[in-house]
């Protein structure tokens, strides 16, 4: 499988084995994790554990195979690796959210995925798409069946998406308001310029 | 999957095939009753799928003709559609015959039709399943076997316990001209034009040209296969030439359904190619109402936007930025036709709006989207339209 299209299977199906090992950390009341490259913030439920991978950092509170939330910032040069395609600061929600979608259908490795909905919203007060899928992992991973909702947003600097992805046995439906709840402390500053 | 792993299963797969198939030698009726066991248990799962294109006066009619064609054998053999984009058509050892919808979209009339279907029930009358069975020694062999070439080509999974059991991959070149001749002289003797089937499977053939294809999921997707069906059927046509019955009307009113489903289905998969090659015929888009211009137009649009070279493309980087252009510019004339022949289809207003919207205009955007909105009641649907409308409204006020 292609680095794009780990990427996208490590962010939505939550498979930790590609990643190299990490030291959790617990998220304390009111935290807030903070990146400043992209200049987003975010507050992860608390009582969660979370790590950071290179531009993407995630919390999970039973493991990330289960469930996850996770921010994935994205510099526009090649933003749509698995597509190897550019984004533009210009890009509106919809047309990320088209890229999103293709960009999961070209990694391969989500079975029978299908797009629950694709609807327009705000995030930081920003216009936004949000993009709800099922997908199964491949039978060599157990055939288990995931949703996943991802809320993305164009700036000056780059993509920023926030994500869940769950099992739906037992997880997804669970946990997804508290995804709802973090969404909305998601924070960008404005940069002085795009890096 | 990694390369490594590649090669490790088919030799644990041949392994285990071996094993199952050592343990016990079946006699015929055991055998007859084993490939019967599994294929009832295939047809339940079809069944109970999403699989089955729910239109009983398709369902009756696709009947209808195999009856015509195989008079002996009513009651015997079923047919049902089967919702796929693919062309493909299989037949399987409980009489049952599944023919693609994606099938009737490339196929022009009656005797198009016919020829599949001939093809397929002399599978079925000349026991092809059983001999196949017979002669790999053992079935547990060819569901393995069978079931792994599946899961590598990716056939749907409700299919993949049939893959041993039924035509769908094919059976060895004896068994198929015997197939292509058996469905011939069955057109021939129900009054069909006999020019049908080598008509159809030469198109299939441009087709898997035009998409690099040579190997697909099923027996009709594999270019030698195809090459081989049309060299058959026009060495047979060729023997009694003869003008019989299309049917054309009737076939291209009781299959628009089926061929707008499958139309749609290719859409949704991206595949811009396919759409392209089918729509250009004039012939296909005529039979179809007015607003199907528009996957014609969708067609260059993905066309355009995939543009790369695929492994067996030759042209230069060069040529396909000129292709690309071509097919950006070509999906703006369609729309625009499109508008013509159907300007109360709205997602041609939305479609159209968005290439304005990328290539600078945002005027004529504006007033797209305004009037896409106005098309379409559906709130959820034009969320993004009024997205558009929101920011060009601010950014084109003075």
């Amino acid at each position: 499988m292609s680095k794009a299209g780990i990427r996208v299977f490590v962010l939505l199906a939550g498979m930790a084995f590609a990643i190299p090992a990490m030291a959790w950390k617990i998220v304390a009341e009111g935290q807030r994790y903070t990146h400043k490259a992209s200049g987003y913030s975010i507050q992860y439920p608390a009582d969660w554990r979370y790590e950071k991978y290179g531009d993407f950092s995630f919390a999970t509170r039973d493991g990330p195979c289960l469930q996850r939330i996770y921010v994935d910032f994205r510099k526009h040069k090649k933003a749509f690796r698995a597509l190897d395609k550019d984004a533009t600061p210009e890009m509106m929600p919809q047309e990320l959210a088209e890229k999103i979608v293709a960009e999961m259908e070209a990694a391969g490795s989500l079975q029978n995925m299908e797009v629950l909905s694709n609807e327009p919203t705000t995030l930081a007060g920003r216009p936004a798409f949000r993009v709800h899928v099922s997908f199964r992992t491949a039978v060599d991973a157990g055939s288990v069946r995931y949703e996943g909702i991802v809320v993305g947003t164009n700036s000056p600097q780059g993509i920023f998406l926030i994500g869940y992805s769950g099992s739906v046995f037992n997880y997804f439906a669970r946990d997804v308001d508290t995804y709802d709840k973090t969404l909305a402390t998601f924070a960008v500053a404005e940069l002085k310029r795009a890096r | 999957m990694s390369m490594a792993s590649m090669n490790v299963i088919p030799a644990a797969v041949i392994l285990l095939a071996l094993q199952a198939g050592s343990a016990h030698a079946l006699d015929e009726q055991e055998q007859r009753a084993r490939i019967e066991f599994e294929t009832k248990k295939g047809e339940y799962q079809i069944e109970h799928s999403e699989l089955l294109f729910k239109d009983s006066e398709l369902n009756a009619y696709l009947q209808e003709v195999t009856d015509r064609l195989f008079p002996d054998m009513k009651d015997k053999l079923h047919v049902r559609a089967i919702r796929d984009p693919n062309f493909n058509a299989f037949a399987v050892a409980t009489g049952g015959v599944y023919f693609n919808t994606g099938t009737l979209l490339r196929l022009d009339d009656e005797s198009q039709l016919a020829s599949v279907l001939g093809h397929e029930g002399t599978h079925y009358t000349g026991d092809h399943m059983y001999r196949s069975v017979h002669a790999a020694k053992s079935a547990s062999v060819i569901t393995l076997i069978g079931g792994f070439a599946a899961a590598g080509f990716g056939i749907p999974p409700e299919l993949v316990g049939l893959v041993g059991y039924s035509s769908m991959m094919g059976f060895s070149r004896g068994y198929e001209r015997e197939a292509d001749r058996g469905g011939f002289d069955r057109m021939s003797q129900a009054g069909y034009d006999l020019r049908g089937g080598a008509l159809a499977f030469e198109r299939l053939d441009r087709e898997l040209t035009v998409r690099y294809i040579d190997r697909g999921p099923y027996f009709f997707a594999s270019h030698p296969n195809v090459k081989e069906r049309v060299t058959n059927l026009t060495e047979f046509g060729g023997e009694s030439p003869s003008e019989g019955e299309k049917d054309t009307d009737r076939y291209l009113a009781v299959t628009l359904r089926a061929r707008l489903d499958a139309l749609a289905q290719i859409h949704r998969g991206g595949d811009g190619r396919t759409l392209v090659f089918l729509l250009e015929d004039e012939k296909l888009l005529k039979s179809l109402p007015p607003e199907s211009r528009y996957y014609l137009a969708e067609g260059f649009r993905l066309r355009a936007e995939k543009a790369k070279r695929p492994g067996k493309d030759k042209r230069s980087a060069q040529e396909i930025e000129v292709q690309r252009a071509s097919d950006a510019a070509r999906a703006v004339q369609e729309y625009e036709l499109t508008l013509e022949q159907a300007p109360e289809f709205a997602p041609t207003y939305e479609a159209l709006a968005m290439s304005h919207y990328r290539s600078g205009d945002k005027s004529r955007a504006l007033e797209l989207f305004q009037r896409y909105v106005e098309l379409n009641p559906d709130q959820k649907q034009t969320g993004y339209a009024r997205q558009y409308i929101e920011l060009l409204s601010k950014e084109l006020t003075p």
